[in-house]
């Protein structure tokens, strides 16, 4: 997989917004991927194998050609998937709505009523409620004392795809943005867990996005999870992330490890490997000094949590040791 | 004749201390380093900023060595440590 940044601009400040730090590094001046560059993009993916464009920004449907963009990709038997926060220009909303259902899909990130106010909550309702099936919620924990409860009536009202995407808030390198310390992931599991069977009785299954880890929660929570259908999974897959200006990133978070062009000839699994390359001897640690002789994380069944916040861990000690050696007189 | 050696991190490199293990990495290079019991304990206590003979004292008290057999094992540490790049000679002065 790989996303397709359009826009550097958002119409939402989320304190937990994991693009901080490529937002404090990129130049200024292009907001928007140019519309003459969507076709080498597309190109990409072609060559990749990858039959999914996913368009995230900022918000990318801020773009002033979105349709365009949408139309073009559903041309060349792209799925569309797109990363928004709902609060849609008409125009982009109208595109995606019109499109086949089975080609499209938007994860609307919703924040909890209180954090955007009830003029925020409404449009995205809207939105929701035009996209029906082609879309389903996502929240972002961000803090611990959060309440998943209102998404369930926010489904209800709007007969759009019945989940919810959780992700857990996870730092930038530089740690500038806001997230869950993983001293925390414990009594985060914990609600989840008691959250899924009311989900359940609703009819709402629940999607794990990456960073989260098993031993967040006990063997008899995973088991609850099982039961109410949940997508759980342990992973840290950085999604390759293309920016506005054709560099890629291996995910946002990692931005300031260091981008690659997109030249004409490259193709994602090349990408993957050269970053892979780059941060793969990170990947013996985990989020947990634990996680060194964990038997889930030694198995692969669960990657020790996110990447960005397991480099994060490690540090430079600038020591200088002076000792005596014998030498020849 | 001794001679006042100095060794200093790598700037590449940096670790995270985890059960049972200090882990080092070469950010530029990606080389990763697994230490182990008393590596990883001097690697702890170097870091920490202890001086030469701090460092013996405590490494002695911690691996139940006498601190001339602590002082042999550190030398080689640290011998072994700068040819596998993670420490770097940092400039030798001549004493009497």
């Amino acid at each position: 997989m790989a996303n397709l940044s359009i826009s550097t601009i958002c119409s939402l400040n989320c304190p937990y917004c994991f693009t901080a730090d490529y937002l404090d590094d990129v130049p200024d001046g292009r907001r928007f991927m140019p519309l003459d560059e969507f076709d080498a993009r597309l190109d990409f993916l072609d060559r990749s194998g990858i039959d999914e464009a996913r368009l995230l920004g900022g918000e990318p449907t801020l773009h002033p050609d979105f349709p365009a963009l949408v139309a073009r990709a559903l041309d060349r038997d792209k799925r569309i998937v797109v990363f928004s926060n709902g609060l849609m220009p008409n125009a982009s909303l109208n595109s995606l709505a019109d499109a086949p259902a089975d080609r499209c899909f938007v994860l609307m990130n919703i924040n909890a009523p209180a954090d955007n106010g009830s003029a925020v909550i409404t449009r995205q309702i809207e939105a929701l409620r035009r996209l029906g099936e082609r879309a389903m919620p996502g929240f972002n924990i961000y803090r611990p004392d959060f309440d998943l409860g209102f998404l369930l009536d926010l489904i209800e009202q709007t007969d759009c795809k019945p989940s919810i995407r959780l992700g857990i808030a996870q730092p930038c390198l530089s740690g500038d943005n806001r997230y869950i310390h993983p001293k925390q992931y414990r009594f985060i599991g914990q609600q989840i867990a008691a959250f899924t069977p009311i989900a359940a009785a609703r009819g709402v299954t629940l999607e794990f996005d990456c960073g989260f880890v098993r031993c967040m929660f006990t063997d008899q929570e995973i088991q609850t999870l099982h039961d109410a259908n949940a997508n759980v999974g342990w992973r840290c897959n950085p999604i390759l992330d293309v920016d506005v200006y054709g560099q890629v990133i291996q995910c946002y978070p990692l931005s300031r490890l260091g981008s690659l062009p997109l030249t004409p000839d490259i193709d994602a699994p090349a990408l993957r490997k050269t970053f892979e390359a780059r941060t793969g001897a990170y990947r013996h640690a985990g989020i947990y000094p634990e996680c060194a002789i964990c038997p889930f994380k030694a198995s692969g069944e669960c990657s020790g949590g996110c990447l960005a916040a397991t480099i994060r861990r490690f540090r430079h000690s600038p020591f200088e040791l002076v000792f005596r050696q014998e030498s020849a007189p | 004749m001794s001679t006042a050696a100095r060794v200093r991190c790598a700037p590449g490199i940096v670790w995270v201390k985890d059960t049972g293990r200090a882990l080092l990495v070469d950010g530029e290079t990606g080389r990763l380093w697994a230490l182990q019991d008393a590596d990883a304990l001097t690697w702890e206590l170097l870091s920490m900023g202890y001086k030469y003979t701090d460092l013996v004292r405590m490494l002695a008290l911690l691996l139940t060595l006498s601190e001339d057999e602590t002082s042999a094992v550190l030398d080689d540490t640290l011998a072994r440590w700068q040819a596998a790049g993670i420490v770097l000679a940092a400039g030798d002065s001549a004493h009497g």
